[in-house]
């Protein structure tokens, strides 16, 4: 255990997405390097050890994201295997946690568990599993047996896979057969130092926020202004209690992006100069056909607008991401009023619409916010999203987190070697 | 002084009477264990001789040795300096010379014998890089005056197959230890092996695939070829986790393809009863044939950060695959970019006629037993491979591991072999032994290592009248 200065003060537990495929992450920058080059990854790793954070965290998505039938070209597209590339950066690291998202969907529980718990093995109790569930058949047809769950089917079946999960780890022999599975076998794989591999979820839904309560060690959370982050944590800590679990025993990390500058103003033109290059004149008309329904390629970037009468309903252009548009013509109409009360092309209100920038400011701002949000109880930390791969973590460890470690809100080394101990210390 | 080295006759009269001079000289030294009529060397069949070199100062020969095919040994024989002219390094020279004309012949392994009191040859042959090994072929079981050496010209291919099981607490630090060794001692791939049922009492496993990425970073060199079965996992899974073990290792990745055909195995999913080893190879091809159209479902330049049109990637480079078969239904691209070597290098070991077939099909590595050499090549032939596939075999992993390579490629015409561990194994030992054997040079990829080139993938379209 480290000593505080301050000990009363709650501690920030801070994770690092590898940027991912989405208009997030900023591929034009002169910076920016490549998303699936393993020095990245190493990069990218090392500053996150560096930074003290709990853990290195990577998305996962199992089918090339497509509009309108074709593949989406305007985003950064493709990504490493996530077990294999966690198992590569556990290699050169030495306290720094390694989640993963994978998908109970299209994997089986032996094969799964026997994977997260021979990442364990390697990196002596490093591992976390941001579990996710999928009713996606655009994503089943990569996969023999396709995936056609309906909601409540899949979470009723992500509940039982991490059950025969657990049950696996601990390497004891397993009889299970259930609603959907049978697993017979033991994994002849040694209990990890930290039980098993930190759990965590992300889903926000009655279903997805009881799952997490029930089996989660963290939430990867959405609800990154200080608002709603209160009303999600105060729900989710009560929830726990119904598991017959402590408030302790479940961190709540929304992700967030962050744009530093030495003074607000630099802070602010950055931030600008990264709104106008995550949404490109191209960018912004594909993310209108997907409310539209339609194509709007013959569209101007910089003009006007689209009728709403245009909407065609039910219509899904977007494919192989989580976002969805249920009321197609309602999403419209307050694209087409937002533009025009304050005078916003179709780039300008894609901008608006799409950037979110929670974290921009000089140095002790964002660390003033992010320690707000943890001392009062909007969150336990942050999951950070840089914009540029793969240095974009390096200003903030250089930068912000010293300021928090003078605050005595962060820790100045590794509390313990596993995921767990450092998760929980 | 000028040496030139020549060839000549081997009945010829210098080379006669170099080699009475060479007589003359030894016969005193083994008077007492042969009797004088035995004492003369056998006599030669000159059909066997290959070539005859002889070395002159000026006119006058002075050194000589040849080359005799003895039953598929290339051996060399009668190296003799003249007195007049020893201490001038004139045996390395002839013993250089007749490697580099053995190689211009296609000869890739040289044998020899001389006697134990041959104190002078011996320690030529050695500072020469000759291995000592039993005696071979004709001298087979005289291990009391013959020391016979051996001396590859070409490397072979040497492979080790590790399991990924061992004791719990040191399994991964033994077997990441090994494979750093192996890969200093200049073995070409080290080969994970897995099994998914139960490990013995006391033991523990590790997925082969993540064993195999957590020593990519730390380990160079040496390729790295996971053990994944596709009997009971996903196309798409396993083509997205040896790409990125090529991506983390810089391209030294390869996939041993492998089935399950035990109850025990079928129990672990529950998905479907065991299948039998023919129907497991069937889907195993299936699987493969997937997997490779997923490597290639990127082209090399599909990634094009075009800042005009905003364009990250030419989508016209990126393809679905659209796999319909009789086991699986794969729609494509993979999520992972092309990786280094574009087609890991796929090995198979081959254990029945199903496996066979699917290796003499598919496979860049071929492993089958010693006595199966001809049969894997009759049938890699049968399939019209075009491109090098690499036959070797496994051989036991034991101390005389030197005296198997020596003649390995004449014992069994294969290319190479691999050392099969039964248990991860303190490595240092096999250091010396294998180094005769291996290549000095340090390909980058593994594709590189097996002379096979890297692959355009197979959905590049060329533009209709353009010329390359």
């Amino acid at each position: 255990m480290t000593s505080h200065n301050q000990t009363s003060r709650k501690q920030i537990h801070l994770a690092a997405h590898f940027p991912g495929v989405n208009n997030t992450t900023i591929w034009a920058d002169p910076l920016s390097g490549s998303q699936i080059d393993f020095s990245s990854f190493e990069h990218f790793a090392a500053t996150a050890e560096r930074g003290k954070f709990d853990f290195l965290f990577l998305a996962e998505g199992l089918r090339v994201r497509e509009h309108n039938g074709q593949i989406h070209d305007l985003d950064v597209v493709g990504r490493p295997d996530t077990v294999t590339v966690l198992a590569a950066v556990a290699a050169i690291t030495e306290k720094l946690g390694l989640v993963g998202t994978l998908n109970t969907t299209f994997n089986e529980p032996f094969e799964l568990a026997r994977q997260l718990a021979s990442i364990e093995l390697v990196s002596g109790g490093r591992t976390g599993w941001n579990i996710v569930t999928s009713n996606d058949a655009f994503t089943g047809e990569n996969f023999r047996r396709g995936g056609f769950l309906g909601n409540p089917d899949r979470y009723t079946r992500a509940a039982e896979f991490v059950d025969v999960s657990e049950a696996l780890w601990a390497d004891q022999k397993v009889d299970h057969h259930g609603e959907f599975f049978d697993v017979v076998g033991q994994l002849s794989i040694p209990v990890s130092p930290q039980g098993k591999p930190i759990i965590l979820q992300a889903g926000v839904s009655d279903e997805g926020r009881d799952l997490a309560a029930r089996y989660a060690d963290a939430i990867f959370s959405p609800f990154a202004d200080l608002d709603s982050g209160r009303t999600f944590y105060a729900d989710i800590k009560r929830r726990l209690a119904g598991f017959g679990r402590g408030a302790d025993e479940l961190k709540i990390l929304p992700g967030a992006t962050f744009v530093l500058g030495d003074t607000e103003a630099e802070a602010e033109e950055r931030y600008q100069y990264e709104r106008s290059a995550q949404v490109s004149g191209a960018t912004a008309l594909r993310t209108l056909e997907a409310v539209w329904g339609r194509d709007l390629s013959e569209y101007d970037p910089d003009g006007p607008l689209p009728s709403v009468d245009l909407v065609v309903e039910n219509v899904e252009l977007t494919a192989g991401r989580a976002t969805h548009h249920i009321d197609r013509r309602g999403s419209a109409l307050a694209w087409v009023e937002k533009a025009e009360a304050e005078k916003l092309s179709i780039r300008e209100v894609a901008i608006a619409k799409l950037s979110r920038g929670i974290l921009v400011g000089t140095p002790t701002q964002i660390a003033d916010r992010i320690d707000e949000f943890v001392q009062t109880e909007a969150s336990d930390g942050f999951i950070l999203v840089p914009s540029i791969t793969p240095t974009g973590l390096d200003e903030f460890v250089d930068k912000v987190v010293p300021l928090l470690q003078e605050r005595g809100s962060y820790r100045t080394d590794y509390e313990g070697a596993t995921l767990r101990e450092n998760l929980f210390a | 002084m000028s040496i030139e080295i020549r060839e000549a006759r081997w009945d010829g009269e210098e080379a006669t009477t170099l080699r009475l001079a060479m007589d003359t000289e030894l016969r005193p030294r083994y008077a007492d264990l042969f009797s004088d009529t035995t004492s003369a060397p056998t006599p030669v069949d000159t059909a066997q001789i290959v070539f005859t070199l002889i070395a002159f100062d000026g006119d006058v020969p002075v050194a000589t040795t040849s080359l005799k095919n003895t039953d598929g040994f290339f051996e060399v024989k009668r190296v003799f300096v003249a007195e007049t002219h020893r201490r001038q390094k004139l045996g390395a020279r002839l013993l250089a010379a007749v490697e580099e004309r053995a190689l211009a012949l296609g000869i890739t392994d040289l044998v020899l014998q001389t006697g134990l009191r041959q104190p002078e040859a011996i320690a030529l042959y050695e500072r020469e890089g000759w291995v000592l090994i039993p005696p071979f072929g004709p001298y087979a079981g005289d291990t009391e005056i013959s020391r016979c050496f051996a001396k590859a010209l070409v490397p072979l291919f040497v492979a080790v197959e590790l399991p990924a099981r061992g004791e719990p607490a040191t399994l991964v630090r033994d077997a990441v230890a090994a494979i750093g060794e192996f890969a200093g001692a200049g073995v070409d791939v080290a080969i994970i092996g897995d099994d998914l049922r139960t490990a013995p009492a006391g033991q523990a496993r590790v997925d082969a695939p993540t064993l195999a990425a957590f020593a990519a970073p730390t380990v160079p060199g040496i390729g790295l070829a996971a053990t994944i079965a596709t009997t009971h996992t996903e196309p798409f899974h396993l083509a997205k986790v040896v790409q990125t073990l090529d991506h983390a290792s810089l391209g030294r990745a390869a996939w041993q393809v492998a089935i399950s055909t035990s109850a025990e195995e079928a129990a672990q999913f529950g998905r479907k009863p065991a299948v039998d080893d023919a129907e497991a190879w069937a889907e195993a091809e299936e699987a493969i044939e997937v997997a490779e159209r997923l490597w290639d479902s990127w082209e090399d330049d599909a990634e094009i950060r075009d800042r005009s049109t905003g364009r990250f990637i030419d989508r016209e480079r990126v393809h679905h695959i659209d796999f319909e078969g009789r086991f699986f239904s794969v729609k494509g691209p993979s999520i992972v970019p092309r990786s280094p070597q574009g087609r890991p290098p796929i090995v198979v070991s081959v254990s029945s006629a199903a496996s066979l077939d699917v290796a003499a099909r598919r496979a860049d590595i071929v492993r089958v037993a010693p006595s199966s050499v001809a049969e894997a090549r009759a049938a890699i032939d049968d399939a019209g491979r075009t491109g090098a596939v690499t036959v070797l075999v496994d051989v036991p992993a034991s101390s005389a591991i030197s005296d198997t390579l020596a003649t390995l490629r004449r014992d069994t015409g294969a290319d190479g072999a691999v050392l099969v561990f039964d248990e991860i194994p303190d490595a240092t030992a096999f250091v010396t032994a294998l180094a005769p054997f291996v290549r000095r040079d340090s390909p980058t990829t593994l594709r590189d290592r097996l002379g096979l080139e890297r692959p355009a993938s197979r959905y590049v379209r060329t533009l209709e009248g353009a010329t390359l």
